[in-house]
């Protein structure tokens, strides 16, 4: 095999299938054309000169780019803020599972905490990998499957048509910039994890301990923590808040936007889950009257000693919940107050600019 | 002096015209390895590299046409402007000559620039 096939051969291997015969045989047919300006018309080529010429062409490598441009990105410009932001979402909802784990980990008393540490940051590890990996792979697909992907010009040029076209755009619909409507991707993907948190742990779990343990009766009477009427009167309040925490959280991600009426709906459900947990903190409602009753003087075993903390614990995550309620309500409002403060500003230096 | 970026514009600079050079050269039809002798001696050096992925991507864009010969000594493959690479060329030629007059109006002479 000469040097010349042997060249052939190498940029072959890295052509697409389907245009490598065609590609090789035009250069092969340029090749013997410099061989023969390089020899000046002889007959027989000296291997010199075919080293020659192979190397003013360029390495197997550099020649198949040239022909068959492949996109040398994982991610294009177009998808590479989504992918970003989805990233961020979905780091931020891992790390809030692994923060749960820990805490129910640390809650329980027969793992050491040598052992829970070592677990955290192995789960960190692995579950981080994994979501960076699987959401590179998905976004690496659509990019390589998408009808309108971007396309990779050799030349390098034409970046303006590609990435943002001017036409048919307005500047008019520029959102105003008030610092208070900022929305930060990862405290509202951290408030949808707290919110789905709360609904699955009220509705589930709390059924479990409770009315179901209840009603069929296959429950011990001291797993009995939670009354079932209470859970029946105050459980639709409870799903009606979070569920609308969570609309409102996922309309102000889904905007990026933090508006008015979003703002005042945010508050709302803060003011009624603050008085929600107010009323939970305040009594023994959601305690089952079998624990009630386990908790009397007359039980002193370490049952009865369970039972009786079960409601301060109870009252102290309440409490623990309504404060911070509050705070984000504050929060809200103070917020509120620095987007209004913000537009009169703005409008103020426009009329001045005109 | 960063010399790199300095090379990069001038590359930059010298992209733009290439496209144009090939088609005005393609009125007659031509083989890549002639094509390349006919741009050089006009004092236009490029690479090899770079201008047979062209002809076939100028090709596959439409303004070209290609056949392969086999009168000669080996196969060779022939391009020539179609008339879609026709009507191309005459744009870039009204766009190139507009240029020409803005830049001589932009630019300042050499001994300006002292």
């Amino acid at each position: 095999m000469n040097w010349l096939d042997r060249y052939l051969a190498a940029i072959g291997e890295r052509l697409p299938a389907r245009q490598r015969q065609d590609i090789l045989k035009e250069l092969r047919s340029l090749l013997l054309d410099a061989l023969d300006h390089q020899t000046e018309g002889q007959a027989e080529y000296a291997e010199e000169d075919i080293l020659a010429v192979i190397r003013q062409f360029g390495s197997p490598e550099e020649v198949a780019l040239r022909y068959a441009p492949k996109p040398r990105y994982i991610i294009g410009p177009q998808l590479y803020d989504t992918y970003l932001t989805v990233t961020q979402i979905l780091l931020t909802l891992v790390a809030f599972g692994i923060g749960v784990a820990l805490v129910v980990e640390l809650v329980r008393a027969d793992l050491s905490l040598l052992a829970v540490m070592g677990q955290t940051v192995a789960r960190v590890l692995s579950a981080g990998v994994s979501v960076i990996g699987w959401t590179t792979l998905v976004f690496a697909l659509i990019e390589r499957t998408s009808a309108g992907k971007y396309e990779a010009e050799p030349e390098g040029s034409e970046l303006d048509d590609d990435v943002g076209n001017a036409a048919g755009w307005d500047p008019k619909t520029l959102p105003a910039f008030v610092s208070g409507e900022r929305v930060s991707i990862s405290d509202q993907a951290f408030s949808l994890a707290v919110a789905v948190l709360a609904l699955v742990g009220a509705n589930y779990l709390a059924v479990q301990l409770g009315i179901y343990g209840s009603v069929s009766g296959e429950l011990t009477p001291e797993l009995q923590v939670v009354n079932k009427d209470t859970v029946a009167l105050l459980l639709p309040w409870w799903n009606a808040m979070w569920i609308a925490g969570f609309a409102i959280d996922a309309a102000a991600l889904i905007q990026r936007r933090w508006r008015t009426g979003l703002r005042i709906g945010a508050i709302a459900v803060d003011i009624g889950s603050a008085i929600l947990l107010a009323v939970l903190a305040s009594s023994q409602l959601l305690l089952g009257e079998n624990i009630i009753a386990l908790a009397g003087p007359e039980q002193a075993d370490g049952l009865a000693t369970a039972a009786r903390i079960a409601p301060q614990a109870l009252r102290g995550i309440f409490i623990a919940a309504m404060l911070f309620t509050v705070w984000d309500m504050i929060e809200q409002i103070m917020a509120l107050v620095r987007v209004h403060r913000g537009r009169s500003d703005v409008s103020g230096s426009t009329g001045q600019l005109g | 002096m960063n010399e790199k970026a300095i090379r990069n514009a001038e590359l930059e600079l010298r992209r733009g015209i290439l496209t144009l050079s090939v088609l005005s050269q393609l009125q007659t039809r031509q083989y890549g390895y002639s094509l390349l002798q006919a741009l050089t001696d006009h004092g236009l050096e490029i690479d090899q590299n770079t201008l047979y992925p062209l002809l076939r991507r100028l090709e596959q864009q439409g303004f070209l046409d290609s056949d392969w010969s086999v009168a000669e000594s080996r196969p060779r493959r022939y391009y020539v402007l179609n008339q879609q690479g026709k009507e191309a060329l005459q744009i870039m030629l009204d766009q190139w000559q507009q240029l020409v007059a803005t830049m001589e109006r932009l630019l300042p002479m050499k001994e300006e620039l002292q």
